[in-house]
């Protein structure tokens, strides 16, 4: 019982989302403008999920080491019929990143905008508007410390020279399940 | 396991390892029970902790709006429980065992992991870890953290292996990091091991220590229940000494009131209680005067300080006592108490008294009775000449009443010497079996003349009552002053005067209050009387020669004298009780015997014998007496050969062949008469011998048995009782 306890407990922690597509670019006709003087990155995030803490976590520390390189966006999913879910304990923790803008992402347009469907999910794009980076900065669902992710970007912000990545997205789902079985998607 | 060689403690004391061993172990398994308990308790506040923390930090999982709940509150729910309700179990209902503590050790590591795991990683989970070694050092046993490591160890090398990014947040890992956290892990297991073992030493010495003081409380225990007990002999047999003590014992404040007293002394003072002596004590009038003073003074040194008293007994009774006391100060010099004992020499003071008085009675009586000898051979030569004058015819008549007087004052001088032989007990008894009853009879007449009329008799005589062996001219002499005295006492107003025989049994009791006096059966002659009665102080004097409380002329001081002296040659015992105003009472107990009086011989008539010419050696060292005896005998028709002592009456004897009697005295220089007449026994063996002596024949018995064959004349003789006598001793050689 124990084995088989942590075995599934372990199997929901190592469980990734569904990833971002590989767009290839900044998405025309975002309502979020990109900055061309800077490489942008963009995280989408459900304000209530437990598990971004950690991603929330791993974007201050990148943040804190990348100086200006940056300039970094958090999208929070914001039903447009529930209004608390622009001040949750997540949302509050987001301000308080120094160099980070909070948006709020009504009923998950930027989300499909980007193609984002998992909490925690991150797109970084170079100054040209290249993307460089799709996926999460974690290692499992809630798990804050090194990371494939963070490592890359890290490298990235310091002028590295680097590939782009893709890595697996370990949070909630954005999508609510009638929308994941939406044609539409 | 070896002691510590700093073990402070007599090797005896720890040679016991087995002991030890038996104790250690009880101790480890007490401990790591409690530590069980301790785990048991840990867990379930550990799972309730980690469903709260899951419920806190991630309640729910969302899909979009949907939420559901997190399956971090299912694994803190199920999990958490599968992990610690078995141990905790164990460690409630198996407290002590092995497997407990193993089960409860990996619990907290898989505790450790479930909370790294609910926390998302979180380093400072990882303390968790750490702390619960820490806390598994408890338990003491170094297996333990073989098994918590073992668990943490196979954790990080299996999800290493098959998620190494879950634990090392890269996709691919080396052993060696594994080993790097693990080391992590046995670099404090090592130290907390070395804690242990440290720890389990000190425990055993700390054990050895136990029982090395248990083994020293068991002796002081023993040593003290020893003491105890020989304390409370020891107060036992104070306890005893003091209440069954026969001299009273208390202890009294310095200013003699009493604390505690003994029985002994409470029965000297008559009292039931201390508290009843106290209410009665030493200040208050009666009990005793000066005590005060007495104490005043003992409390003023540090001796032994003694003293006779006179203490009132609360029924009014006066007892002698002597009082030893010494007051005790306790270590400041500051007065504490006084001891004391009180010695009730009341009878011995009586018995010395008493002793006194004999010896006061004894040493007149030598002196009376010397007195008498000398006295009686001067009697002898005044009789014995008034004698011979008066048989003279060719005295005158006027001549003849002067020698009549004189002849008068010698027989009261010879009857005064007699009282003197008798109060000394030096005169010749001639005891026979009697009954006291047939002497009251035979005097009653004469005794109611001599008391006069106003005095009434009556003579209550016992019947049946036992004979007793007495001289009875000397009981008529007893019944007779007694009855002067009672007289005396009586007159001039007359009373009653009761004369009374029983027969009585002195107790051994009443023998030991009187020294002088065997228990046994006696018959009593009382006489009593309803006189003036005597004070103590005269009843004290009552026997003593020469005292007297009548006026002078009417009363020698040698009745009661007399009678005592008698009674007690007879071998009896004379005591008188009196009270003031109510008369008095004198008992004579004299031993009853079982024979019957026999018939009273008719005394031979005393007449002058004469002799017919029989030579007699006649030894005398008294010239004079010598010289009247010569007369005599030579005045009856006897040839005299007198001699001054027995060297001098030998040589006669050898010259003179034909003596036929030999009168000799008793007492000489040179040779007495027994020498002599075993002397001359060599050679007449059938020699008649009669003996003279101022002295009586019983006061010469005393010291010669040999006398009792031989006839004997006491001095003063009478010349018809002297010449009666040598012709008694000539008869058989006439025959």
């Amino acid at each position: 019982m124990l084995l088989a306890g942590f075995g599934y407990l372990l199997r929901y922690e190592m469980r990734a989302g569904v990833g971002a597509p590989q767009t290839g670019s900044w998405p025309q006709g975002s309502a979020l403008p990109f900055d061309p003087s800077h490489s942008n990155l963009v995280m989408f995030s459900h304000p209530r999920c437990p598990c971004t803490r950690a991603s929330l976590a791993e974007l201050e520390a990148l943040l804190a080491q990348s100086g200006c390189e940056i300039r970094a966006t958090l999208c929070f999913l914001a039903p447009d019929d529930d209004p608390d879910w622009k001040d949750t304990p997540l949302v509050r923790k987001a301000r308080d990143i120094p160099g980070l803008r909070v948006v709020f992402d009504r009923n998950g347009t930027l989300a499909a905008r980007f193609g984002a469907r998992t909490s925690g999910q991150v797109l970084v794009f170079d100054r040209a508007g290249r993307n460089v980076f799709s996926g999460g900065i974690t290692s499992a669902r809630g798990h804050a410390g090194d990371n494939r992710g963070s490592a890359h970007l890290l490298a990235f912000v310091r002028g590295e020279k680097t590939a782009a990545l893709s890595t697996p997205v370990y949070g909630c789902a954005l999508d609510d399940p009638a929308v994941v079985a939406s044609p539409y998607r | 396991m070896k002691i510590s060689s700093f073990t402070p403690f007599p090797a005896d004391y720890v040679a016991d390892v087995a002991m030890i061993d038996r104790r250690f172990a009880a101790a480890l398994h007490q401990l790591r029970s409690r530590t069980d308990r301790f785990f048991a308790k840990l867990l379930a506040v550990q799972w309730l902790a980690t469903i709260v923390l899951a419920l806190v930090v991630s309640p729910r999982t969302w899909e979009g709006r949907l939420p559901s709940t997190h399956i971090h509150v299912w694994a803190a729910i199920f999990l958490g429980g599968v992990i610690s309700l078995y141990p905790a179990w164990l460690g409630w209902k198996r407290p002590g065992r092995t497997w407990t503590r193993h089960a409860q050790a990996g619990a907290q590591m898989l505790m450790s992991a479930l909370l790294i795991h609910l926390t998302g990683g979180r380093i400072e989970t990882h303390f968790h870890v750490f702390g619960s070694l820490a806390l598994l050092a408890l338990y003491r046993d170094v297996r333990v953290f073989a098994t918590a490591t073992a668990i943490v160890y196979i954790d990080h090398l299996a999800r290493g292996w098959f998620w190494p990014e879950s634990v090392y947040g890269v996709l691919t890992a080396t052993v060696w990091r594994s080993l790097e956290h693990a080391g992590w892990v046995l670099f404090e297991v090592t130290f907390l091991s070395m804690t242990v073992v440290a720890s389990l030493k000190e425990m055993r010495e700390l054990v050895a220590r136990q029982i090395g003081l248990e083994k020293i409380n068991r002796d002081k225990d023993q040593e003290v229940r020893d003491r105890t007990h020989d304390l409370a002999r020891t107060e036992e047999q104070f306890r005893a000494f003091f209440n069954e003590s026969p001299i009273g014992l208390y202890r009294a404040t310095p200013t003699g009131e009493f604390l505690a007293v003994n029985p002994a002394l409470l029965g000297i003072l008559g009292f039931e209680s201390l508290e009843a002596l106290q209410r009665t004590a030493v200040h208050q009038p009666g009990f005793e005067a000066g005590r005060a003073q007495f104490f005043a003074e003992l409390v003023a040194t540090d001796r032994v300080v003694r003293r006779d008293a006179s203490w009132q007994r609360l029924d009014g009774g006066t007892r002698h006592v002597r009082e030893s006391c010494r007051a005790f100060r306790d270590s400041t010099g500051r007065l504490g108490h006084v001891d004391g004992t009180i010695d009730d020499v009341s009878e011995h003071r009586q018995l010395e008294e008493r002793y006194l008085q004999t010896q006061k009675v004894q040493a007149i009586g030598q002196l009376a009775g010397g007195v008498a000898h000398d006295f009686n051979n001067i009697l002898t030569v005044i009789a014995g000449y008034t004698h011979i004058l008066l048989r003279d015819p060719a005295v005158k008549d006027s001549t003849r009443h002067g020698l009549d007087q004189i002849r008068v004052a010698g027989v009261r001088a010879t009857g005064l010497t007699a009282q003197l032989l008798a109060f000394s007990r030096k005169q010749r008894l001639q005891p026979r079996v009697i009954h006291l009853n047939t002497v009251a009879a035979e005097m009653d007449s004469m005794l109611q003349r001599l008391v006069g009329e106003n005095i009434r008799i009556r003579t209550i005589g016992m019947s049946g009552l036992s004979a007793v062996r007495a001289d009875p001219g000397q009981i008529q002499q007893v019944l007779m002053n007694l009855a002067v005295n009672a007289r005396d006492a009586m007159m001039p107003k007359g009373g009653l005067l009761t004369i009374e025989t029983a027969n009585v049994v002195l107790s051994a009791d009443y023998a030991r209050a009187n020294p002088e006096v065997s228990a046994g059966n006696y018959v009593m002659l009382a006489v009593s009387d309803t006189g003036t009665g005597m004070s103590a102080e005269v009843q004290a004097r009552l026997f003593e020669p020469f005292f007297t409380t009548k006026v002078p002329g009417q009363g020698t001081g040698l009745g009661l004298a007399t009678c005592h002296g008698i009674i007690k040659q007879s071998g009896g015992h004379i005591a008188a009780y009196s009270e003031i105003g109510h008369g008095t009472t004198f008992k004579v107990y004299l031993p009853s015997v079982d024979s019957q009086p026999g018939p009273v011989a008719t005394p031979t008539p005393v007449g002058d014998q004469r002799g017919a010419g029989q030579t007699i050696l006649l030894v005398e060292d008294d010239r004079t007496v010598r010289e009247l005896g010569c007369e005599l005998l030579t005045s009856l028709g006897y040839t005299v050969v007198p001699a001054s002592n027995g060297l001098d009456a030998l040589e006669r004897f050898k010259e003179h062949s034909n003596i036929a009697l030999v009168i000799t005295d008793t007492i000489m220089p040179h040779m007495g008469g027994r020498e002599l007449v075993n002397r001359i026994r060599q050679f007449a063996p059938q020699l008649p011998v009669l003996f003279t002596s101022g002295y009586t024949f019983d006061a010469l018995g005393e010291t010669d048995d040999s006398l009792a064959e031989f006839d004997f004349v006491a001095k003063p003789y009478d010349p018809a009782v002297l010449s009666q006598k040598v012709d008694d001793c000539l008869r058989p050689v006439r025959n």
